[in-house]
């Protein structure tokens, strides 16, 4: 999975009202790619196992 | 107390302190005065506190005394000085998070797992550092720099209950608080040669601590188990800890989730260790079986996805108004959870409950599981593993459960060739910590690691 976009983390953080500077994106954009595909990993696995089925 | 005892009181244990109390032959007010006399004296070096509460721990040692001299003793904990992490509200007392955000926060009430252990008598020595609110890599620009390991004051001392453990560790106080939301109890006591329980999940009130509330304990510190169990009793306010931890355990099973272990490749010296500490446990009667436990990677995983969801639960409004407060690295821990979503953290919980129900049918043919406690020897390794990223990594071991819930402790389990102490993991059943530290003090007093001290008093 690729490493989310900084214009990405930019509009969610001004949604949430975070100032972030430059220096904070960047330092977030790894972390967060971690999380994220530990998260579609997770998903991914819960769907597999689940025995009914779910929309997401 | 003559000058010579009292240069040798930080040697006692909270079992040996209370007894002298009791006795009589040891006055609370001067085991202050010596504790604290030592804290100033290592603390430059250390750097594992962030409020010294001498003046306030001398006063409550005299209440303590003039009480116990009239007949009132509240219990073996009764005077005994304490530390508290600092992430844990004091009521009277500054409770900083480490954090620039907090630094002249006073809170007006104890946190209740501190009120507990107050009201068993407990006194509260000093306030302990740890990484900022428990939850970023610590740096030398934080409110108050990051600890150094009493065995080798070079490095580090894991974390995030860092400083609670270095001043176990070091003697500036027989036990301490800390908290645990994905190992921040157990690896620095691993690191520091000293025993640390995060208990099964909610025997502790662990609210007015700042930690994510589904995964986060607060836990005893101490030097033996048998310490622990104590100070689990304080907490709690449950007898029958120190009791069960007496009684025999031959026969015990002791599970090893083998794969879970070797897919983690841990560092040779922590391998070593773990296979020695194995048979440690069967030269105590206890059999040693493997056990497949599938998904314990995964909780880890999960454990720290849930962690960061919660953390900026916990502090979006300080963020939004806030953020230049916090530094650098806990701004990013603190705000990486912003770009989750509900699926992914109910995914999480899902693994959560999923391994939780696996482990209590593991735990229903063994008594307890045994893994190392961290896969490498010391604070920078751990930071230096660039296979190991801060979504699970280097807590592969701990933080499987703290997502489920279960008990689990470390106890000092060996020693590295550069003279860094390395733990021992044991995980009960849920609601069986009686048991599982029943099963750990056995092992602690089989073997010689947690008599060891840190070179501190021989370097003078």
């Amino acid at each position: 999975m690729n490493a989310p976009s900084t214009a990405w983390l930019r509009q969610i953080a001004d949604e949430l009202g975070l100032k972030l500077g430059n220096q904070d994106l960047a330092r977030l954009r790894p972390m967060v790619a971690d999380l994220l595909a530990v998260g579609r990993r997770l998903r991914l696995k819960d769907q597999r196992e689940r025995p009914i089925p779910r929309s997401s | 107390m003559n000058h010579s005892e009292s240069d040798q009181v930080h040697l006692l244990s909270v079992t040996e302190a209370a007894s002298r109390i009791r006795d009589g032959s040891l006055k609370p007010p001067e085991y202050v005065e010596a504790l604290a006399d030592r804290a100033r004296r290592l603390d430059p070096l250390l750097r594992c506190i962030v409020t010294l509460a001498a003046e306030t721990a001398l006063a409550d040692a005299q209440v303590t005394e003039h009480e116990i001299l009239h007949g009132t003793w509240r219990g073996p904990l009764h005077g005994i000085p304490i530390g508290v992490k600092d992430c844990i509200a004091t009521a009277g007392l500054r409770t900083t998070a480490n954090s620039r955000l907090l630094i002249d926060w006073v809170p007006e009430k104890d946190a209740p797992s501190m009120a507990a252990i107050r009201r068993a008598g407990a006194i509260v020595l000093a306030k302990l550092n740890l990484n900022e609110f428990a939850w970023s890599i610590p740096s030398e620009e934080d409110l108050c720099p990051p600890p150094r390991n009493p065995w080798g004051p070079d490095h580090l001392a894991m974390g995030s209950s860092s400083g609670s453990a270095v001043a176990v560790a070091s003697g500036i106080c027989p036990a301490a608080l800390g908290t645990d939301a994905g190992g921040s109890v157990r690896q620095p006591a691993s690191n520091c040669g000293v025993a640390g329980l995060k208990p099964t999940h909610g025997l502790i009130d662990s609210s007015g601590a700042f930690g994510p509330p589904s995964i986060c304990d607060v836990g005893p510190i101490a030097r033996t188990v048998e310490d622990v169990a104590l100070l689990l009793e304080g907490m709690t306010g449950m007898p029958g800890f120190v009791d069960r931890v007496k009684k025999p355990v031959r026969g015990a099973r002791v599970g090893v989730p083998r794969r879970h272990i070797d897919e983690a490749r841990p560092d040779p010296e922590v391998a070593a260790a773990f296979a020695e500490a194995l048979l440690g446990l069967a030269q105590l009667g206890m059999e040693i079986v493997e056990v497949e436990v599938e998904g314990l990677a995964d909780a880890a995983a999960a454990d720290f996805l849930v962690l960061n969801v919660e953390a900026f639960a916990a502090h979006r409004e300080w963020l939004r108004t806030r953020i230049v407060d916090y530094g650098p690295s806990a701004r990013a821990y603190h705000t990486q959870g912003a770009f989750l979503s509900a699926t992914d953290y109910t995914a999480a919980v899902r693994v959560g409950e999923v391994v939780r129900h696996r482990l209590e049918q593991a735990l229903a043919v063994v008594d307890v599981l045994a893994t190392p406690v961290v896969p490498v020897v010391t604070a920078e390794d751990a930071r230096a593993s660039k296979s190991r990223p801060h979504t699970g990594g280097t807590a592969i071991f701990t933080a499987p459960f703290n997502l489920t819930g279960h008990p689990a402790i470390s106890v000092p389990g060996g020693m590295s060739a550069a003279g860094i102490p390395i733990g021992l993991q044991l995980a009960g059943r849920l609601g069986g910590d009686a048991d599982l530290l029943a099963i750990a003090c056995a092992y602690q007093q089989a073997t010689p690691w947690h008599t060891m001290r840190p070179p501190l008093d021989a370097a003078g």
